[in-house]
């Protein structure tokens, strides 16, 4: 069944190129269609500022700039702006700097399908929700 | 007194085992004070005292020239009780999809 097409766009920032492939399809199978991606963290600030995504999946380790320094920058660029951190970094302390650097999600790297689906039905909830206000 | 280390004879005035060294009663880390072998705390300084022989190998006399020898059955249950620590250090410091969830929630 083809999914219902959704009226946001979103960003996918990773070095690796068969995790934004992988990331993008994912996001095209569940009906967002307007997707750019960036391969370093410097990239992906500077695509946010141009494009202004509804959604960013952001890897933490990576050349250039790093996720966590790239997480800072977007939220400064827009607090409120939605920002899924995709990513193997398990170390608890680890994880609560991107929590305080503003991460509304986070994705352990390896993920099931499911799970993306899962994060992804509550980023669009909120955009929903946000637009519904407006 | 027989010392649970190995099971020398000791004379019921020792401290220390006079084969290995051991404390023959409850040694306390603190202020080193050997006192009754069934005291669970320090007379001399009230310090809570390892209560069995298993723990006392964790805390034993730090007195120059009185090495600790232990046997291979210890010295493997010292080195699996050190894994277990380990991996339960490792487990605390790293999370989980659904430890983050919930730090995400």
């Amino acid at each position: 069944m083809k999914p219902r097409p959704l009226p946001y766009s979103a960003l996918v920032v990773d070095d690796s190129p068969h995790m934004r492939i992988l990331l993008m399809r994912l996001l095209q199978r569940n009906g967002i269609s307007s997707i750019e991606s960036a391969v370093d963290g410097a990239e992906g600030v500077k695509r946010y500022k141009s494009s202004k995504p509804d959604i960013v999946f952001l890897d933490a380790i990576m050349p250039e700039k790093d996720g966590l320094t790239a997480l800072q920058e977007i939220k400064i660029l827009n607090p409120d702006s939605i920002v899924v951190m995709t990513t193997s970094l398990s170390e608890r302390a680890k994880v609560l700097q991107f929590k305080d650097a503003g991460a509304n999600y986070y994705l352990l790297k390896p993920f099931e399908e499911e799970k993306f689906i899962d994060t992804l039905g509550k980023v669009v909830a909120i955009l929903a929700q946000r637009a519904k206000k407006e | 007194m027989e010392c649970f280390n190995c099971h020398t004879v000791n004379d019921e005035e020792r401290k220390f085992c006079k084969e290995c060294g051991a404390p023959l009663g409850s040694y306390c880390q603190r202020c080193k004070n050997v006192g009754d072998i069934n005291d669970k705390y320090c007379g001399v300084c009230g310090n809570a005292l390892a209560v069995n022989a298993q723990e006392r190998l964790f805390s034993p006399p730090e007195e120059p020239g009185t090495p600790k020898q232990y046997t291979l059955d210890e010295i493997q249950d010292l080195l699996s009780l050190r894994k277990i620590a380990r991996a339960e250090e490792a487990a605390s410091s790293t999370v989980t999809q659904t430890d983050a969830d919930l730090l995400f929630s």
